[in-house]
């Protein structure tokens, strides 16, 4: 204060001050730079040039040639230090890089330098490698160079799969943007059950087709029980949060993995909806598949809708039976649906006071599941 | 534009972000575009054939994935950049590109689009790459088409009318360009596999929501583009929100074309090579100006692998001389 009176910057001084700050800042940068480039041009691998390099890269890590640069100094320092001596520079870079990451975690330059470290350390502590990924992604569970950095510290250190699952589950617990966990998921669960090897290491020659297997139907199975298991979760998220893409999506995959043969999967009767529904191992088109629908030994006339109006081929496919066929829960009624393109049919108990009914010659889990979802639906699709 | 990207240009071959540093891919990309913008015989002739074939090879992966730069990482947007500058500038050599097809088609996973590298999630910037790149190869029939329009058809918002780049992100303006570029490509690749479905009018996303987007939520008022709402502006956002807004506008193929500007006339932009991402003329005129002249002749094979020494004699550190 002076003479009683604050005195206020101006707009334009306060802009002027701004520029000259950043002029500053810039030439200090500029003059690091061109020591860097100076230095590495006379071939110069000492501590200033890391003390440079570390200075511009702290606030520029995305600057690849000083990361290049700073690798000749460290490759050039291993050939003049012991052992001992290596690990502890190395240990210092990973510090160093840490607070790179802090500053800016998705940084292609200090995530590949980090990972060339690890390669190159003496002693690598992969647990805390591990730590630093459980921190980084609690922050931000979708930052790719962080599970690109992941896999390798696991496959590295030998992470065992089922610990990596235990992982995932904490995160996709946690937070709600999870996709890339399930996403993790889906890598891991196939290495659980070898029984699956790609097409490529079991024929030996590369697959020659002009039509290629699709990464949607790779023979990344999944083994029944891990399958359950893994339908309970994700259906538990969208149960939790229906908006959720994520678990619809890795959902949608997850039903791809168990299905062989090509099959009626399961039928399903409500005689309140007074409704049919069938779904199928893998999407149909219900009139080239001819389907026929016999109740009690009777071919029933029945228009067959799939629950995407506008496809023309679907896994799941739905009929409402003629009004009062099924209605009177005193009656036992027995329902057959045929797919003669493929020889092959299912049957369907509805026994008497029962409301529903699906198929049960064997009543696996997995049928169990089958019906809960046709039965979800059944309800939801709405003609 | 010329003399400063000459200056970026390396010794060894290939574009630096700036001058006196390493080349990396990524200004490669860049200042052969912007070259090709330009357009002239200057900015033609500003592009060093031989060393770009040089660096180019020296980038090369056994498993057909290039580096973006010696001593630096593999993913998807190194091939779309090396199979851009290669097919403008005609050194596309034989075996350049072995392995590659495979390498990319390695990245496309169950969810349908392509991830950065095998196993990640798929993304907009990298499923762009890999098929643009597939595209230059003319190998995008090997993708899984159908899983990847089911993709990208399904990252735009149906609230903002713009496009996440992965599942279950928000939306960002410079993945107009990115995810909604992909349809032309897509659109061109099901046809010639015989689709006969397809519309002849409209791309298979929703252009007039994409164009909203962009023009109510992506421009800064005092002028360029960005991201989101609350986002600085920046030129990367700037460009790609604009190669986005030119898709949104512009239906074309052999026979049909097809405009839908929203709001005034002045709205309009010029259409963008699907591809490459300049206008198509400047493509055509790049094109035809270096095919004139014959593929450089490079006995350098596949060089080291990202993380060794370069085997000329004459440099015994890592990366070009200054």
């Amino acid at each position: 204060k002076q003479h009683g009176r604050v005195k206020v910057k101006t707009t334009a001084q306060q802009e002027e001050e701004k520029r000259k700050e950043r002029e500053k800042k810039l030439k200090i940068y500029v003059a690091a730079r061109d020591a860097c480039f100076s230095k590495r041009k006379d071939g110069v691998f000492d501590e200033e040039a890391l003390q440079l390099t570390q200075q511009l890269l702290s606030s520029n890590p995305d600057f690849a040639t000083l990361w290049n640069y700073r690798r000749e100094i460290l490759m050039h320092l291993e050939t003049v230090k012991d052992k001992d001596e290596v690990q502890k520079i190395y240990e210092a870079e990973l510090l160093f890089l840490e607070s790179c990451l802090k500053v800016n975690p998705k940084s292609y330059g200090s995530w590949h330098h980090r990972g060339w470290v690890s390669a190159r350390l003496p002693r690598p502590d992969w647990a805390r490698e591990l730590s630093l990924c459980d921190r980084c992604l609690s922050l931000d569970d979708r930052n790719f160079h962080c599970w690109d950095y992941r896999r390798m510290v696991v496959k590295m250190s030998g992470v065992p799969v089922k610990q990596e699952l235990e992982f995932t589950d904490r995160l996709i617990g946690s937070n709600f943007s999870n996709y890339s966990s399930w996403h993790y998921r889906s890598t891991l669960l196939p290495l659980l059950h070898p029984e699956s090897p790609e097409a490529t290491s079991q024929c030996g020659d590369p697959p020659h087709s002009s039509s290629p297997p699709s990464p949607q139907t790779h023979f990344h199975r999944v083994c029944e029980e891990q399958l359950l298991k893994e339908y309970e979760l994700v259906q538990n998220a969208f149960f939790t949060d229906p908006n959720d893409q994520s678990a619809w999506f890795y959902y949608r995959w997850l039903l791809g993995r168990a299905e062989r043969e090509e099959m009626i999967s399961c039928v399903y009767v409500s005689r309140e909806g007074e409704r049919v529904a069938v779904a199928f191992s893998r999407p149909v088109n219900a009139q080239s598949a001819g389907l026929l629908l016999v109740l009690d030994g009777q071919p029933q006339r029945v228009e067959w809708q799939s629950v995407h109006p506008h496809f023309k081929h679907s896994p799941v496919w739905i009929c409402d039976l003629p009004p009062g066929t099924i209605s009177d829960i005193t009656n036992e009624h027995n329902l057959t649906v045929h797919w003669t393109e493929k020889h092959t049919h299912r049957d369907c108990a509805l026994y008497t006071g029962r409301s529903e009914s699906w198929c049960r010659d064997t009543a696996t889990d997995l049928e169990l599941f089958r019906y809960r979802f046709l039965h979800i639906c059944s309800r939801y699709c709405k003609f | 534009v010329c003399q400063f990207l000459a200056h970026c240009q390396s010794p060894t071959g290939g574009f630096a972000g700036g001058p006196g540093q390493h080349a990396h891919l990524a200004p490669t990309y860049a200042a052969v575009n912007a070259l090709c913008i330009i357009g002239t015989e200057e900015a033609y002739s500003v592009i060093d054939r031989e060393k770009l074939l040089d660096f180019l090879w020296s980038l090369k992966q056994p498993d057909g994935s290039f580096v973006m730069h010696i001593g630096g990482e593999v993913d998807v947007r190194s091939a779309y950049c090396a199979a851009s500058v290669a097919s403008l500038t005609n050194i596309m050599a034989p075996k350049l590109f072995e392995d590659t097809t495979n390498w990319i088609l390695s990245c496309q996973n169950w969810e349908g689009g392509l991830s950065g590298v095998p196993g990640l999630e798929a993304h907009g910037g990298y499923t762009f790459c890999g098929m643009a790149a597939l595209v230059i190869l003319g190998k995008e029939h090997m993708l899984d088409l159908k899983a990847l329009l089911r993709w990208v058809v399904s990252r735009q918002m149906r609230f903002e009318g713009g496009f996440q780049g992965r599942c279950n992100k928000l939306v960002d303006g410079c993945y107009s360009f990115w995810q909604a570029g992909l349809l032309p490509l897509l659109h061109r690749a099901l046809f010639n596999d015989g689709e006969s479905e397809l519309s002849r009018q409209w791309w298979m996303f929703d252009q007039q929501a994409l164009q909203e987007y962009i023009l109510l939520c992506c421009q800064n008022p005092t002028g360029g583009l960005l991201d989101k709402p609350g986002k600085s502006r920046d030129f990367y956002h700037t460009c790609y929100c604009l190669s986005g807004l030119s898709i949104a506008q512009h239906f074309g193929n052999m026979e049909h074309y097809h405009e839908v500007i929203l709001g005034k006339e002045e709205n309009r932009l010029a259409p963008t090579h699907p591809v490459y991402n300049i206008r198509p003329e400047k493509v055509a005129q790049a094109v035809q100006h270096f095919r004139r002249l014959s593929v450089p002749d490079s006995s350098r094979q596949a060089g080291p692998s990202a993380d060794s020494e370069p085997s000329e004699p004459a440099s015994p550190s890592a990366g070009p001389q200054s």
